[in-house]
């Protein structure tokens, strides 16, 4: 069987991140125009940095995210819970999916409808996961890196136009709550690295990196968010659709460097199928596992149909999704990326317990 | 996209012709024709709409 290791593991977590991260600022400037938001990151990065323990409590035992499930809820009360999670996983990518093509049809192809995005991008997933899991890591080793540089390279460029005064005071809690719910839902996608442990080499070494993956994702938003709120100011981010695209637009080095929003939409495309891909594989593996079934290939051309279809389906319009995101997937994502595998822990050391005792028990008899 | 879901028939007899396929593919495939077609005799229904309504 083939292998991947944890640390390209974890890479497919940080290109994940980049997308959804320049899509929150809208959502967390839509209600006020307090500027105290910037902080999420920090905050959602120390509660993802302690719940990476909680993951690596389930990977020191040595079962999957799905044989952990097993074990501590029984056979047929992780099928139940296996089954809940395909449900919603399967429209987290519809919605990624509707996402991607939206902010494409609003920013550049203004005139052309959602459909061949979607479709292009389901073709392109299908044919990258029908090589394995293990070659599109491989590949987004390279992804990651130039997601990585161009990030920073921009975000160094912004620096420039930065007023540290619209920072701060830090004194809507609200907002900061807001904000850290959505980003600690975004940085809960680590969770999906269990579904792969069957995969994985060098776990040993996955606290250790996890931590450097999430130290990782939560700095490089907090730029992000940092850069953008000192630039534009929450006042004017509210009024923009796409504020980190608008800043971008901006900026200019002398004349040989302009319009470098082009490569901020191609690192979208290449993040939106990282996550697009990331999150659909895990999901055929989990429906592998609801069907008992090690043959995932077959799965990817009936599941990317059904999120196909599922795309128009979502909502009218961007409100819509927006709405959706909010209401219904940010807390989705809280209990079932953080919550379910706490518990699913939980259960399993009173259970590993309890079969100790009985056995001290046995052996004493 | 609505009819996408057409393609699964057409794939579903290409594909048990190239290997053998084992349940999880058919039940799979199944769900994908019956949700495509549900949605598209329900054209204009949304998940929005239906699970949040008056919160729009």
């Amino acid at each position: 069987m083939k292998k991947i290791t944890v640390r390209q593991m974890l890479l497919l977590v940080i290109s994940t991140v980049f997308s959804p991260a320049v899509r929150l600022f809208s959502s967390f400037y839509s209600a006020s125009t307090n500027q105290s938001a910037w902080i999420a990151p920090l905050i959602a990065g120390v509660i993802t940095l302690a719940f990476v323990f909680v993951l690596n409590g389930i990977m020191k035992s040595g079962r999957s995210f799905f044989s952990q499930a097993e074990f501590s809820f029984g056979k047929r009360g992780a099928k139940a819970v296996g089954a809940v999670y395909l449900i919603w996983g399967t429209l987290l990518t519809a919605l990624q999916m509707r996402y991607y093509s939206q902010r494409i049809t609003t920013t550049i192809y203004t005139d052309i409808g959602l459909d061949p995005f979607v479709i292009v991008m389901a073709v392109l997933c299908i044919f990258a996961l029908n090589k394995g899991i293990e070659t599109f890591a491989r590949m987004n080793e390279m992804i990651s890196a130039l997601v990585l540089a161009v990030t920073v390279g921009i975000m160094l460029l912004l620096v420039r136009e930065a007023k540290t005064d619209r920072l701060l005071p830090l004194d809507d809690g609200e907002s900061v709550l807001r904000a850290t719910a959505s980003t600690a839902a975004n940085f809960g996608y680590i969770t999906f690295t269990l579904f792969f442990a069957d995969k994985l080499t060098q776990k040993e070494k996955f606290l250790r990196k996890s931590i450097v993956t999430v130290s990782v994702i939560s700095l490089l938003s907090l730029w992000l968010f940092f850069s953008v709120v000192a630039t534009l100011g929450p006042a004017v981010i509210k009024k923009l659709e796409y504020p980190f695209f608008g800043v971008v637009k901006q900026i200019t080095v002398g004349e040989f460097l302009q319009h470098i929003e082009a490569l901020i939409v191609t690192l979208w495309i290449m993040s939106d199928f990282v996550i697009i891909a990331f999150i659909g594989s895990a999901m055929t593996e989990l429906a592998g596992f609801l069907f008992n079934t090690e043959k995932v290939k077959q799965l990817h051309l009936p599941y990317y149909v059904i999120c196909t279809v599922l795309v128009p389906f979502l909502g009218r319009n961007d409100g819509d999704l927006k709405l959706l995101s909010e209401k219904i997937f940010v807390p989705a994502n809280l209990i079932l990326l953080f919550f379910v595998p706490c518990v699913m822990l939980f259960f399993g050391k009173i259970k590993e317990s309890f079969l100790r005792k009985k056995s001290l028990v046995k052996t004493e008899k | 996209m609505k009819y996408v879901f057409l393609i699964i028939p057409l794939y579903v007899a290409l594909g048990i012709k190239r290997k053998e396929k084992d349940i999880a593919f058919f039940v799979l495939c199944g769900l994908a024709f019956l949700i495509g077609l549900f949605l598209l005799l329900f054209d204009g229904v949304y998940l929005a709409e239906t699970v949040l309504g008056g919160q729009r």
